[in-house]
C-alpha cells in the first residue's frame, strides 16, 4: 500500500542518516601561524603547513593514536605508551578492561582535543581553560622557565583550581590520573614542538620546506634538534623544584608584621597590583601571557584575525583578592612560597626580586595567610529575615 | 461574520473551505490568517505536530547520551557541530538538550495542541455556537505562538544553542548570564519566547469561557456538555488565574537579568568568576511564582485529554458515561486543588520545611478526584459494548498509564519519601507516564477520533493499530524502567551519571529505555505518513461514522463557515448510548424525543429513526 | 481482536509488577533498588517508601484487572448481552470517594514525624537544649563541594580549621550536622545512603544532620540542576571510626601546614 512504502522509504532515509562518525583529528596552530607571518613574514604556503602537518603526525601521532618522538632521547621518565592509550582514543574501554578516552571524558570538552584550551565549553569559562601549547603552567615548583615536574601537575588533577571551572579529579583511580597527567604532558609537548617548528618556518622562504622526501621526518636535523631539547626540559624539570628551606621561628604576630611591612614596602612591590587594600584592585588592566600571545592591548582591534581563526576573546588577568582566602594554586604555605619566590609563570606576578631573604618570602606568607582572619576580610554581613537559618 | 445569536442558521456549504475567487488575498485570509476557529485549530494542529517531531528528537539526543556517553552523536556529531571531538556532545550541550526539550514539548506542544488545535476546533462545534466569541482574538493566540517560535527557535542555531538551565529556570543559575552558557542571550529568548505563549494562552482561555458561557444552543445547559467542553472550559479558568503570575514571574527574571533588578538574587550574587549583583533577593520566590503556575501547567495539559477520553470511551463502550456529575465535580476539584499543591515541587527546596506538611497534605487530597475519575472510567466500560478502534484503544491505554502515572505521584507527595526521590528518574517517570503515556497518547486517539470530522476522510485502521500497538510497547519499554532507575537514586540532568559508583552499573538499563525510545519515536512515522496520506487520499466519509452523539458528529465533514446547516437544539446529554427510548445504540443530542417533531431545520438525516 | 488487546492491557499490571518484584527482591538482578542506607534516621523513609509501594500495588493490581476482564467480558465482538443502560451509582460514588480520602489522609498525616524528624529537628548537644554545632562546613560551587571543618577546637573560622575538597570523612555511630552553602548557584547536597537531600540556597544558612550506623565508601551528588558541570560534582563520603577519622582529621591538618620542600635527587 502506498502508505506502508512511503513510510518505510522515510524510515530507510532516517536510518542512514548520520551513520560515520567523525573522527577526532589535532588542529594546528593556525593562530600562530598567522602572528609569525604578520611579525615576521613568515611565508607559510599550504605545502609548509602540510609538511607541518606530516611532520607534526610522524613525530605524535594522532589523538586515536598517539606516540612519542623516538628522536633518540630516552623518553621512559617522562611517558608509558599504555597509560598514553588510556587517555587517548575515543571514550570506551579496550578488551583487557582498561579504560581507553580518558581525556576525552574527562578533559575535552574543555581543553580541546589539541589541548589547545578551545573545547566548546572554553568560550563561556573565566578565566580560560589552560592552553597546554605554551608550555607554561601557572602553578608549579620550578622556576619560571622550566615546565612542571609530575608532582606539580598530579596536584592540579588532583586538587583542582578553586576559584575556577577546574575541578579536582582526587576520586578518579590512581593508574587513570597517571594516563591524564602523562597525556597532559603528551599534549604540552607537542604543541611547543609545534609552536618552535612554526617559529623556525617563519624565517623560510617560499621554496624552503622542514624536510626532504628523500629523507624521513625524524631524520630532518631540524626538526630533530627541537624536538629533544623541548623532551630535555621536561626531563630535567624533575629535579628543578625550588628548595623550600623552613620557616624561621618565632612570635606569630611578629612574623606578621614584618611581612606587612614588606607587603606594603617599594623592594616587594605587591600593592601595585593587589592594591592598598589586598583586594586585588590595584590594576586590573593586564593580560596572562596565553592572552598576549595573539592580542596586543595597544591595538585591540588587529585581535579580530585571530579570532576568527578560533582565538578566544582576551580577558583581563585580575591580581588576586589575598582576603578572600582563595588559592588557585594551593594553600600550603609552600605552595604560597613558591608562588612569591618563582613567581606565577605566564602572569604579571613576578619572582620576588634577588634582595627578598627566604626568611622575607617567608614573613610575606605569614602575612598572606592572616589575611582573611582579619576583621577587614569579613565584614558584618546583612542576613535578610527571609534568609535566615532555619534549623 | 460571528454572530450574537446563538447557533444562528448558517450558508450551507458542504466542504470544509469558503468558495474562494482565488486571489492570494483571499488565500491568506481563508487559510492563512482565518477567522475561522476549525482553520485556526488546525494551524495550531499542524505547528504543534511540527514541534512534537523537534521534542522528540530533542529527546533522543538526551537518550543516546545516556545510552552511550561521550561517543559521537548521530546526525549531529557528523555535520560538524562537534567533529573536532570526534563527534562526541559536550556537556552544556546537555543542559540544552534537556531544558529545549522540555520547553518545546510543554510550551510548543501539550498545551497549545490540547487548548488550541482541539479546543479550538471542537468548542463552538460541541456546543452549537457557529464560531468562538471572538474571531480575532482567536486568531491572534495562534499568531502569537509564531514570536515564541521564532524567538526560541532562533536560539538552536548558535552556541550554546539554547537555553541551558532547564525549564524550571532556577535561578540564580538563569539570572546570571555567567553561571550557566545558556544564560546569556538564549535565556532572555526563552523567557520572551515563554511570554508570548503565555499570552497566546490567556487569549484563548478568554475566548473559551465566553464561547462556553454565552454560546450555548438552546437546550445545552452546562449539565449537557460533553466532558470535553468541561475540560477545555476548567482548563481555561486555570489557563486565566495561573498564566499572570508565570507571566509577572518572568518578566521579573528577565530584569533581573538584563536592568539589575534583585527579585530572586542573594546580596552579592555571582557566578563563574563574573561581577557580583548587587541583590538582595531570594531564589526561592522565582520557585514559588513559577510553580504556582506551572502546577496548574500540569493539569491544563492533562484535563483536556480527560475529558476526550471520556468522550471516546463512552461512544465506544456504546454506554453512557459511568457518574456524569462525579466527573465534572472531579474535574473540578482537580483543578481548585491544584492551586494549592505547588509547593510540593519544594519540599527540599529550603523552603519552610513547615509548609512542606501543609502542601502534603492538600497533594494527597488531590490524588482523590483522580482516582474517582479512574474508577468511573472503569466503570463505563463495565457492561457495555466495547469497538476497540484506534481511539478506543489510545484511550483506554490512557486509562491504564495514568493509573501508573497516578499512583506513582503518591509516592513524591509523601515527604520524607520525595527526600530520595526529588530529582531522580523517578519524577521522570511519573510526568512522562501522565503527559506522554497519558495525555500525548490521548491525543494520538483523539487526532484518529475527529480526523474524519475534520478532513472527511477517514484515517486507516490498521496502520493505526499498528501505530498504537508499537508505541505502547515502546513507551512502556522506555518510561516503566525508569521508576526502578529512581528508586536506585538515579539523579535527573546528568551528563554523565556513570562516574558515581552508585549508578555506574545502570548503564545497560539506560541503554535498553534508549533503543525503546529511538522505536517509538520511530514508529511516529507510520503515523505521520497516516495522517499525511489519508488526508488527501484517505477514504471519504459522511457526518458521524463513529456513531456518536455529540454535537460535532451532527454537522457536516467537515464543516463550513457556521458550522451547522441547522439550528442545532438540544434534548439531552452526550452520552445516551444504549438508550431504551430508541432501536439504535446510540441517541445524538439533537435527535427528538420519540414522539416530538424537531424545531428548527434540520437537512441531516444520519440517527433519525423516524 | 478484543482478546488481543485485553490480553496485552493485562500485561501491563503483570509485567509492572513483576519488574518491581525483581528488582526489589532481587532476583537474578542486584542494586537495582534502593540502594544500602547506612543512616539511622533513613530508615523510616525506606519503610514509608515500601508501605506506599505495598498500597499502590494492591490498587495497581486491582484495576489492571478490572480493565483487563471488563475488556474481555464486554468485548463488543463477542459479548452479546444488551449494554447496562446506567448512568452511575451513588453507593459507589460515596464508597470510592471516602475510601481513598481516609486513606490518603492516613498516610499523610502518618508521616509528618519522619518529615519533622529529618528537616525540623536539628540534634541538641546531649544533656541540653543546645543545637549541636556543625562538624563541616560544606560549601558548594560549580563544580565540587569545598569543605572546611571545624577541627578539634570545633569552632569554625579558627587557625585549626582543616580545609578540602570533594573528600568528605564523618565519624561512625555520632550525631553529626554538616553546614550546607552555596557559592554561587543551587546546588543540592544528596548523600543517597544516607537518604539525605537538601537544596542549597545561595545567602541562606542551611543545615543537615544524621547518625549513621555502618562504616563504609559512599557518593555525595549535586541534586539540583547548577550549569554544565552538574554531573561533574561528584564527592565521596567516607565514614569511619572516630579514631580513624582523627588521624585522617590530623594527617590533612599537616599536609595543610608543610612548610619546608626539598627537591627530589638535590644535589
Amino acid at each position: 500500500m502506498r502508505a506502508i512504502a512511503t513510510t518505510s522509504a522515510i524510515l530507510g532515509m532516517v536510518l542512514c542518516v548520520g551513520c560515520g562518525a567523525p573522527i577526532a583529528e589535532f588542529q594546528q596552530n593556525h593562530v600562530y601561524i598567522l602572528k609569525q607571518k604578520n611579525e615576521l613574514d613568515g611565508a607559510f604556503t599550504p605545502q609548509q603547513r602540510k609538511d607541518l602537518a606530516n611532520v607534526m603526525e610522524a613525530l605524535f601521532g594522532t589523538p586515536d593514536n598517539p606516540h612519542i618522538p623516538q628522536t633518540g632521547v630516552d623518553t621512559s621518565s617522562l611517558f608509558e605508551q599504555n597509560k598514553l592509550l588510556m587517555a587517548a582514543g575515543p571514550y570506551g574501554s579496550y578488551e583487557d578492561g582498561r579504560p581507553r578516552g580518558l581525556y576525552r571524558e574527562h578533559c575535552v570538552h574543555c581543553h580541546g582535543v589539541t589541548g589547545d584550551g578551545k573545547g566548546p565549553t572554553a568560550q563561556f569559562l573565566n578565566p580560560y581553560p589552560r592552553d597546554y601549547r605554551l608550555g607554561k603552567f601557572k602553578f608549579k615548583s620550578t622556576p619560571s622557565a622550566t615546565p612542571p615536574t609530575h608532582e606539580d601537575l598530579r596536584l592540579i588533577l588532583y586538587n583542582g583550581i578553586p576559584d575556577t571551572a577546574m575541578p579536582s579529579f582526587k576520586l578518579i583511580p590512581g593508574d587513570e590520573l597517571e594516563a591524564l597527567i602523562q597525556y597532559v604532558r603528551y599534549l604540552s609537548i607537542r604543541g611547543t614542538v609545534e609552536r618552535e617548528l612554526i617559529f623556525v618556518m617563519a624565517e623560510y622562504g617560499e621554496e624552503e620546506r622542514l624536510f626532504d622526501e628523500t629523507i624521513g621526518a625524524e631524520q630532518a636535523e631540524e626538526v630533530t634538534d627541537v624536538v629533544n631539547a623541548v623532551l630535555e626540559d621536561w626531563i630535567a624539570a624533575e629535579g628543578a623544584s625550588l628548595e623550600i628551606p623552613p620557616a624561621p621561628k618565632g612570635e606569630k604576630a611578629d612574623m606578621i608584621a614584618k611581612g606587612k611591612a614588606l607587603f606594603y614596602g617599594d623592594i616587594a612591590g605587591c600593592v601595585k597590583c593587589h592594591g592598598d587594600s589586598a583586594l586585588g584592585d590595584g590594576q586590573k588592566t593586564d593580560y596572562d601571557d596565553w592572552a598576549k600571545d595573539y592580542f596586543d592591548p595597544k591595538k585591540p582591534d588587529d585581535r579580530y584575525q585571530y579570532i576568527a581563526l578560533g582565538a578566544l576573546e582576551p580577558q583581563n588577568i585580575i591580581p588576586r583578592n589575598l582576603r578572600a582566602g582563595v588559592y588557585r594554586g594551593g594553600r600550603r604555605p609552600i605552595d604560597l612560597y613558591r608562588r612569591i619566590a618563582n613567581g606565577i609563570t605566564g602572569t604579571p606576578m613576578p619572582k620576588a626580586p634577588a634582595s627578598l631573604s627566604p626568611d622575607d618570602i617567608w614573613h610575606l606568607v605569614h602575612y598572606v595567610r592572616s589575611l582573611p582572619r582579619e576583621t577587614t576580610s569579613n565584614p558584618y554581613q546583612h542576613v535578610p529575615a527571609n534568609n535566615r537559618e532555619r534549623h | 461574520m460571528s454572530s450574537t445569536t446563538a447557533g444562528s442558521i448558517s450558508d450551507s456549504h458542504a466542504g470544509g473551505h469558503a468558495q474562494s475567487g482565488g486571489t492570494v488575498g483571499e488565500f491568506f485570509s481563508t487559510y492563512v490568517f482565518s477567522l475561522d476557529h476549525k482553520i485556526i485549530g488546525l494551524q495550531f494542529l499542524f505547528s504543534t505536530l511540527l514541534w512534537f517531531l523537534v521534542g522528540g528528537l530533542l529527546a533522543l539526543g538526551i537518550r543516546w547520551q545516556l545510552a552511550w556517553p561521550w561517543t559521537s552523536v548521530p546526525v549531529l556529531g557528523s555535520t560538524g557541530m562537534f567533529a573536532t571531538e570526534g563527534g562526541q556532545m559536550s556537556p552544556e550541550f546537555y543542559t540544552t538538550l534537556f531544558t529545549m526539550h522540555a520547553t518545546v514539548m510543554i510550551f510548543f506542544v501539550i498545551i497549545p495542541i490540547l487548548a488550541g488545535a482541539f479546543g479550538n476546533y471542537l468548542i463552538p462545534l460541541m456546543i452549537g455556537a457557529d464560531d468562538m466569541a471572538f474571531p480575532t482574538l482567536n486568531m491572534l493566540s495562534y499568531w502569537f505562538m509564531w514570536p515564541a517560535f521564532a524567538l526560541i527557535g532562533s536560539s538552536f542555531f548558535f552556541p550554546p544553542y539554547g537555553a541551558g538551565a532547564g525549564w524550571t529556570s532556577y535561578p540564580p543559575l538563569s539570572a546570571l548570564a555567567e553561571a550557566a552558557p545558556g544564560s546569556d542571550h538564549a535565556q532572555t529568548l526563552w523567557l520572551l519566547g515563554v511570554t508570548f505563549v503565555g499570552v497566546s494562552s490567556m487569549m484563548g482561555s478568554v475566548n473559551y469561557l465566553t464561547t462556553i458561557i454565552q454560546m450555548r444552543a438552546p437546550g445545552m445547559s452546562m449539565f449537557r456538555l460533553p466532558m470535553t467542553i468541561w475540560g477545555m472550559f476548567i482548563t481555561a479558568i486555570l489557563q486565566a488565574f495561573a498564566l499572570p503570575v508565570l507571566t509577572a514571574a518572568g518578566f521579573m527574571q528577565l530584569t533581573d537579568r538584563v536592568i539589575g533588578t534583585g527579585f530572586f538574587l542573594p546580596e552579592f550574587a555571582f557566578a563563574n568568576n563574573g561581577l557580583p549583583a548587587s541583590g538582595g533577593g531570594q531564589p526561592l520566590l522565582w520557585q514559588h511564582l513559577f510553580w504556582f503556575y506551572s502546577h496548574p501547567a500540569v493539569y491544563i495539559m492533562i484535563l483536556p485529554a480527560m475529558g476526550m477520553v471520556s468522550d471516546i470511551i463512552s461512544c465506544f463502550s456504546r454506554k453512557p458515561l459511568f457518574g456524569y456529575k462525579p466527573m465534572v465535580y472531579s474535574i473540578s476539584g482537580i483543578a481548585g486543588l491544584g492551586f494549592i499543591v505547588w509547593g510540593h515541587h519544594m519540599f527540599v527546596s529550603g523552603m519552610n520545611p513547615m509548609l512542606g506538611m501543609t502542601f502534603m497534605v492538600s497533594t494527597m487530597m488531590i490524588a482523590l478526584p483522580s482516582a474517582v475519575k479512574v474508577f468511573n472510567w472503569l466503570g463505563t466500560i463495565w457492561g457495555g459494548q466495547i469497538q476497540f478502534t484506534t481511539p478506543m484503544l489510545f484511550s483506554l491505554s490512557f486509562v491504564s498509564m495514568f493509573i501508573i502515572g497516578g499512583l506513582s505521584g503518591i509516592f513524591m507527595a509523601a515527604t520524607p519519601v520525595d527526600i530520595f526521590i526529588h530529582d531522580t528518574y523517578f519524577i521522570v517517570a511519573h510526568f512522562h507516564y501522565v503527559l506522554f503515556a497519558g495525555t500525548a497518547m490521548a491525543v494520538m486517539g483523539a487526532i484518529y477520533f475527529w480526523f474524519p470530522k475534520m478532513f472527511g476522510r477517514m484515517m486507516n485502521e490498521t496502520l493505526g493499530k499498528i501505530h498504537f500497538f508499537l508505541t505502547f510497547v515502546f513507551m512502556n519499554g522506555t518510561f516503566f524502567l525508569m521508576h526502578i532507575l529512581g528508586a536506585v537514586g538515579f539523579p535527573r540532568r546528568l551528563a554523565d551519571p556513570y562516574h558515581y559508583d552508585t549508578f555506574a552499573h545502570l548503564r545497560p538499563m539506560n541503554e535498553f529505555i534508549t533503543i525503546c525510545a529511538i522505536g517509538m519515536v520511530a514508529t511516529q512515522i507510520i503515523f505521520a505518513a497516516n495522517f499525511i496520506y489519508s488526508i488527501f487520499n484517505g477514504p471519504t466519509v459522511g457526518r458521524n461514522p463513529w456513531k456518536a452523539n455529540s454535537l460535532e458528529w451532527m454537522a457536516p465533514s467537515p464543516p463550513g463557515h457556521g458550522n451547522f446547516d441547522f439550528q442545532p437544539v438540544i434534548y439531552r446529554g452526550p452520552y445516551e448510548y444504549g438508550s431504551p427510548e430508541v432501536d439504535t445504540d446510540y441517541y445524538p443530542q439533537t435527535q427528538p424525543p420519540p414522539g416530538q417533531k424537531s424545531d428548527g431545520d434540520s437537512g441531516d438525516a444520519s440517527g433519525k429513526g423516524h | 481482536m478484543g482478546r488481543f488487546w485485553s490480553l496485552l492491557f493485562l500485561l501491563v499490571p503483570v509485567i509492572g509488577v513483576g519488574i518491581f518484584v525483581v528488582c526489589a527482591a532481587e532476583i537474578g538482578i542486584e542494586d537495582h533498588w534502593l540502594p544500602e542506607n547506612v543512616n539511622e534516621h533513613g530508615r523510616v523513609i525506606d519503610d514509608l517508601f515500601m508501605f506506599i509501594l505495598y498500597l499502590t500495588g494492591i490498587i495497581f493490581i486491582a484495576t489492571g484487572i478490572a480493565l483487563f476482564w471488563f475488556l474481555w467480558k464486554y468485548d463488543a465482538a463477542k459479548n452479546v448481552e444488551p449494554v447496562k443502560y446506567v448512568h452511575g451509582s451513588h453507593t459507589l460514588e460515596v464508597v470510592w470517594s471516602i475510601v481513598p480520602a481516609a486513606t490518603l489522609l492516613f498516610i499523610a498525616i502518618y508521616q509528618m514525624n519522619a518529615w519533622a524528624d529529618a528537616k525540623m529537628r536539628r540534634p541538641t548537644l546531649p544533656g541540653s537544649d543546645e543545637l549541636l554545632p556543625p562538624l563541616v562546613e560544606v560549601t558548594a560551587r560549580q563544580f565540587e563541594w569545598r569543605l572546611r571543618y571545624a577541627g578539634v577546637d570545633q569552632v569554625m573560622g579558627t587557625d585549626d580549621d582543616v580545609f578540602g575538597v570533594n573528600d568528605l570523612h564523618i565519624p561512625v555511630d555520632e550525631d553529626i550536622v554538616i553546614a550546607i552553602k552555596s557559592k554561587d548557584v543551587l546546588h543540592s547536597f544528596f548523600l543517597p545512603n544516607l537518604r539525605i537531600k537538601q537544596d542549597i540556597v545561595p545567602g541562606m544558612k542551611q543545615h543537615v544532620w544524621f547518625k549513621s550506623n555502618k562504616k563504609g565508601v559512599y557518593d555525595i551528588v549535586c541534586a539540583e540542576l547548577c550549569g554544565w558541570g552538574h554531573y561533574k560534582m561528584k564527592g565521596r563520603l567516607t565514614i569511619s571510626s572516630r579514631d580513624d577519622f582523627n588521624i585522617w582529621l590530623q594527617e590533612q591538618y599537616e599536609n595543610q601546614e608543610v612548610s619546608e620542600f626539598e627537591p627530589e635527587g638535590s644535589e
